[in-house]
């Protein structure tokens, strides 16, 4: 097992040279890939807030209601709703962001292993267009949608209670983004850190995740953990005579580190907090998926 | 838990409602003008009409000053919408166009520049574009 960990850990660190960023497109803050805790409530509800700072100093506070719901012994429901704040020298804007809808199968449950895999989908409730109080466009890391309906799927790994590996998949099946940003628009030359991203269109991402969950007293567990996560392709967007662009850069790997702590309470309810930053990122980030560090709270009650 | 519940119902019912669309073109009056002594008009003074889909009048121009073309927006007023553009286009409908970006207000005298790449008689009108929804709001065919 030694050898499996330091071997992923050493193709994931040498392998590619640029990444995404601390990101949240959706699926590695999902369910079991984020963190697979034991959980026997019937219906759980979930209250959440992160904090961010993007490129250029771009405040990014994000907020989300989680439900959760077991079916039966193997199969769960869940379902989130996101909602972005962020402000930076271009502007603000306020708006809800995504829903999403996942189911999780426990494939196996083993004395020595357990399997689960997730599938789900993601949608848009905005289109990535805000303005700011000028009427000018804002850029995607201000928007609270990237504006794309999206197709998850997942493996979720664990290993004697102890290791876990996820891969992952998001592939964005309709794309509805409605940007109109050109950062030319804006005198700050600063708006030029940002990619133009004009009736912008996204790839897809891969996954992989390797944790490692340590049991504490008092009913906390803490997972560190490293996340990968490779761009498919690069991004497009219309430019200003109507020609579709690839914007070049935008492809490539992402590598994450974070740890996640969860202390369940004698009722059922938990508080978990996570911290999370980028190793590596992708050479342009025109998805706005910039945070260079994100702190995360998150309240469930189990009922 | 019944105020937890409760409590995440107003929640979501307010952040939906917060995000409800808006009109957000400025509506300050500008008052932007070209150097009359060194532009040029390249076109006539055309007047707009209105498209399917908003109210715009005044009239569109094309000048040049020092090499430099811009589309002059004269005595504008448009309807409002939530994302209006000006383009410069082969067509009545934007099939070939330059997007010369966001419309500045709804009223006034406005100049946006166009690229340097492109070649100013190939285009013919000026369209007022609502470009999230495909919507046109109004159009002028220039004059010579």
């Amino acid at each position: 097992m030694k050898t499996i960990y330091i071997t992923c850990i050493t193709l994931l660190c040498t392998t590619y040279s640029f990444a995404q960023g601390c990101s949240d497109a959706g699926f590695c803050s999902l369910s079991v890939l984020k963190n697979n805790v034991v959980d026997t409530a019937r219906h759980s509800l979930s209250f959440g807030l992160n904090y961010g700072i993007g490129k250029e100093k771009t405040h990014i506070t994000n907020a989300y209601l989680e439900y959760g719901s077991r079916i039966n012994d193997r199969l769960s429901f869940q379902s989130k709703l996101t909602a972005t704040y962020a402000s930076g020298f271009l502007g603000s804007a306020f708006d809800i962001g995504d829903i999403y809808g996942t189911l999780n199968y426990v494939l196996k449950n083993k004395p020595g292993y357990s399997v689960n895999i997730i599938g789900g989908v993601k949608i848009p409730l905005t289109s990535g267009n805000h303005k700011n109080g000028d009427g000018k466009p804002l850029s995607l890391d201000y928007q609270a949608s990237i504006g794309t309906y999206d197709a998850i799927g997942g493996i979720n790994y664990i290993v004697n209670h102890h290791w876990e590996f996820d891969t992952g998949i998001q592939v964005p099946v309709i794309q509805v983004n409605r940007s109109t940003y050109f950062p030319d628009e804006y005198t700050d030359p600063r708006a030029f850190e940002f990619a133009p991203t004009n009736n912008f269109k996204r790839k897809s991402d891969v996954l992989g995740r390797i944790g490692y969950y340590i049991q504490l007293p008092a009913a906390i567990t803490l997972k560190p953990s490293l996340l990968g996560i490779y761009h498919l392709g690069n991004d497009t967007y219309e430019d200003r005579f109507g020609n579709r662009t690839s914007i070049s850069g935008s492809d490539g790997f992402t590598l994450n580190g974070s740890i996640v702590g969860n202390k369940k309470f004698k009722n059922g309810n938990s508080l978990e907090l996570l911290v999370a930053t980028p190793f590596i990122v992708r050479k342009v980030r025109p998805d706005g998926l910039t945070r260079e560090g994100v702190v995360n709270i998150q309240y469930t009650i189990a009922f | 838990m019944r105020h937890f519940i409760y409590w995440s119902a107003v929640i979501a019912f307010t952040i939906s409602f917060a995000s409800c669309k808006k009109e957000t073109t400025p509506t300050v009056v500008l008052n932007e003008k070209v150097d009359a002594a060194a532009a040029k008009p390249v076109t006539g003074s055309s007047d707009f009409s209105n498209g399917s889909y908003g109210q715009v009048t005044g009239t569109a121009r094309i000048y040049v000053t020092n090499g430099k073309y811009q589309l002059a927006l004269e005595n504008f007023a448009s309807s409002n919408g939530p994302d209006l553009k000006v383009y410069i286009s082969k067509e009545q409908q934007p099939f070939n166009f330059v997007n010369l970006g966001s419309l500045k207000s709804t009223s006034g005298n406005q100049l946006y520049d166009i690229p340097a790449t492109v070649n100013v008689k190939d285009y013919t009108y000026a369209l007022i574009y609502c470009q999230q929804y495909s919507h046109l709001f109004g159009y002028t065919q220039f004059t010579l």
